[in-house]
């Protein structure tokens, strides 16, 4: 078993077991321990969903540049770049199943699909996206490269549509002037992209189990500057979208963001989404530190954690600025507040789900056969097929 | 006061349009303590001034009884020909909240829902500050951003207009709610007055009659879990009678009826050149509208 795999795991299993206490609370006491309101429905729970989908699906960019494009050095990663994209779109779905005030009616989802309703065809497509990394799993196994090549294609497209469609969903909201805005599917799927393949950039330095080889070496240099280029893209688009929209004085908007960088969460944007997401991985990847696989692991984790800040942000800030303005004042009850801090249950919640979906991860890559040892495995596959032949 | 002028027998008529009455009653005082007795004896034996009797009384003196007629009216129509709509009246509102509290009585609201709030504004700087109480129900938009968003289709615009909420289909995503332009819709956590108390009271299990059933609340089973909002009072409606809001109202500063109905007073209420609708630039068109 690698070092990092015992290191992780009984954290993980801890983790995993407070968050049973938190999903106990949720399932036998109901909605009442949840710190959300009617005009802050959405917190900490719908903020990683958005989060754990899109690095699901930035992941998942990693295994297509391999499978689809041909990419030679993102074998290694692109292998394990399935069963972590699986592992965290499970756990983005779970926490949003705990969110709904009805957990028991989420297969009407399926039977009673809004064909006007964003967030109907998204069901649809996640799970046709669940399947597809199934099967590659399936195709991992049995070393089907052209099963595999035509799942990446179609996964991709999957990716790109529940990427954009996230940013969408959002988007489509009229009411919401600060994130009603075309660009937002944009920049859900650019974000989700550098969040992907930042954590696939960690997975690979933490749980590597080959030699630092010539092609490991080809793999940290693409990773690298995919990963710079990704930032700069995400840095223009993010700063492009802000400039407009302060240009434009609109006063909601303009009052959120004065909230997303002076309000009661300032430190989520000045801490963890500028200085951890962004400027310190910057100067990591930038600088010959970046080289070393170590560091670029340790950019590619600060990115992906300064980008669980950014979705947050992202959703929280939203609804901190209400409908009207004394309306929070008409008829007064903590369920009526614009003030959200996630309770106890949510933090419980969110630490269990996401330990379960990372100890799935480590346990499938210490497990399966074709991930533990798929050097091996890949040369027995193909000596099999030889002599079949 | 009115004694001193009037000679009619007290019948259901007025003897005295109410302006001449209130002119002589306001004078009669001051000129009998300038003229002395005297001036009062000659006064009453003076005949009795001719007066045009008043017509009898009207049902539709009182908003209430015609607004409620109207609604009668409108039930004998097809759904699908009605049009339900409410004007509020911003000069009469005192923001006394009646209506909030009736709404909330009428639909046994849990803690933390609320269909119809008033907003209170302040306009100006002292000295010079004014207020306003905007009471803010459902909006029933013709074009509603909330329907739409569903992904259960368990919220939907009836044909008369008013958007329901179907409580055993809606699964609680709460996508209406962030929807929602004007805050109308709340999110039911399955909370009671006297969690926290050694016994829950009877008065918070009684059923709701929502959309015509009866809903009893345990904290789990819908309509706890659910989005909910204002539905004008459907299951009164039905039965013929008038908003709990609108009833209350002890300025009539609430208007309700079938806009479809040209005879309406809400037809009239809302041709009115002083009419607004809340955030109309977002194209949603409401059925709720403000005298200003």
């Amino acid at each position: 078993m690698l070092r990092a795999s015992k290191l992780l795991i009984p954290l993980l299993v801890a983790a995993v077991a407070v968050g049973g206490i938190g999903v106990w609370q949720r399932l036998v006491l109901g909605e009442r321990y949840l710190a959300l309101g009617s005009y802050i429905p959405w917190g900490l729970w719908v903020g990683l969903y958005v989060y754990l989908v899109g690095i699901s699906g930035g992941a998942f960019l990693v295994a297509f540049l391999h499978y689809a494009l041909g990419v030679g050095s993102m074998r290694r990663p692109g292998r394990y770049a399935i069963p972590f994209a699986l592992a965290s779109l499970g756990g983005g779905l779970a926490l949003v199943q705990l969110d709904l005030g009805h957990m028991d009616r989420f297969w009407t989802l399926f039977t009673r699909t809004s064909p006007a309703s964003l967030l109907g065809w998204m069901v649809w497509v996640y799970t046709l996206y669940a399947l597809v990394l199934a099967a590659m799993l399936g195709a991992m196994a049995l070393e089907s490269r052209r099963a595999l090549r035509w799942l990446a294609v179609a996964g991709f497209v999957l990716v790109v549509t529940f990427g954009g469609g996230e940013g969408a969903l959002f988007g489509v909201l009229g009411a919401r002037p600060f994130w009603s805005s075309g660009s937002l599917p944009i920049r859900f799927l650019s974000s989700a992209f550098l969040s992907g393949m930042a954590a696939v950039t960690f997975v690979v330095a933490a749980f590597r189990r080959w030699p630092a080889d010539a092609e490991h070496q080809a793999a940290s240099w693409f990773l690298r500057r995919a990963l710079l280029g990704l930032l700069a893209l995400n840095i223009v688009i993010e700063v492009l979208e802000v400039s407009v929209t302060l240009y434009t004085g609109l006063p909601p908007v303009v009052e959120t963001y004065h909230l997303l960088m002076f309000g009661p969460y300032w430190w989520m944007f000045w801490v963890l989404q500028l200085a951890v997401g962004l400027a310190i991985p910057l100067a990591l990847l930038a600088s010959p530190a970046g080289a070393r696989p170590a560091w670029l692991g340790l950019a590619g984790f600060l990115v992906a954690v300064g980008y669980a800040g950014t979705k947050q942000n992202l959703v929280g800030v939203g609804f901190l600025v209400p409908e009207f303005r004394r309306l929070p004042e008409a008829f007064v009850h903590p369920r009526l507040s614009v003030t959200y801090f996630p309770s106890a249950t949510e933090w419980f919640v969110a630490a269990g789900v996401i330990g379960a979906a990372a100890l799935a991860f480590v346990v499938a890559i210490e497990v399966l056969p074709f991930l533990k040892n798929h050097e091996e495995w890949g040369a027995a596959r193909g000596e099999t097929r030889r002599l079949a032949a | 006061m009115g004694s001193t002028t009037t000679t009619a027998p007290m019948s259901r008529e007025r003897p005295w349009p109410r302006r001449q009455l209130l002119k002589a009653g306001l004078a009669a005082p001051g000129m009998a303590a300038l003229l002395g007795e005297e001036v009062r004896a000659a006064a009453a034996a003076a005949p009795a001034t001719e007066v045009v009797p008043l017509p009898p009384p009207r049902d539709d003196d009182n908003p209430l009884l015609r607004m409620q007629r109207e609604v009668q009216r409108a039930l004998r129509k097809p759904i699908h020909e009605r049009r339900w709509a409410m004007a509020i009246d911003l000069q009469k509102c005192i923001g006394c909240s009646a209506c909030t509290i009736a709404c909330v009585v009428e639909n046994k609201l849990p803690p933390g829902v609320v269909y119809r709030p008033v907003i209170e504004e302040e306009i100006g700087e002292y000295p010079h500050v004014s207020r306003t109480f905007v009471p803010r129900p459902c909006m029933q938009c013709e074009n509603p951003p909330c329907v739409p968003v569903c992904p259960v289709r368990a919220t939907y615009q009836r044909p008369d207009g008013v958007v329901e909420i179907d409580y055993e289909a809606c699964i609680g995503c709460r996508y209406c709610i962030a929807a929602c332009p004007y805050g109308a819709r709340t999110a039911d956590f399955g909370e009671f007055y006297t969690d926290g108390t050694p016994a829950r009271q009877a008065y918070e299990s009684q059923p709701s009659h929502e959309y015509g059933r009866s809903w009893s609340r345990d904290g789990k089973r819908s309509p706890a879990g659910n989005a909910r909002k204002c539905h004008f009072c459907l299951h009164r409606l039905e039965a013929g009678l008038l908003p709990a809001c609108v009833t209350t109202c002890i300025g009539y500063a609430t208007f309700f009826g079938d806009l479809s109905d040209p005879e309406s007073l809400i037809h009239e209420l809302a041709g009115k050149r002083n009419v607004v609708r809340l955030k109309e630039e977002l194209g949603t068109r409401p059925r709720v509208f403000y005298l200003t």
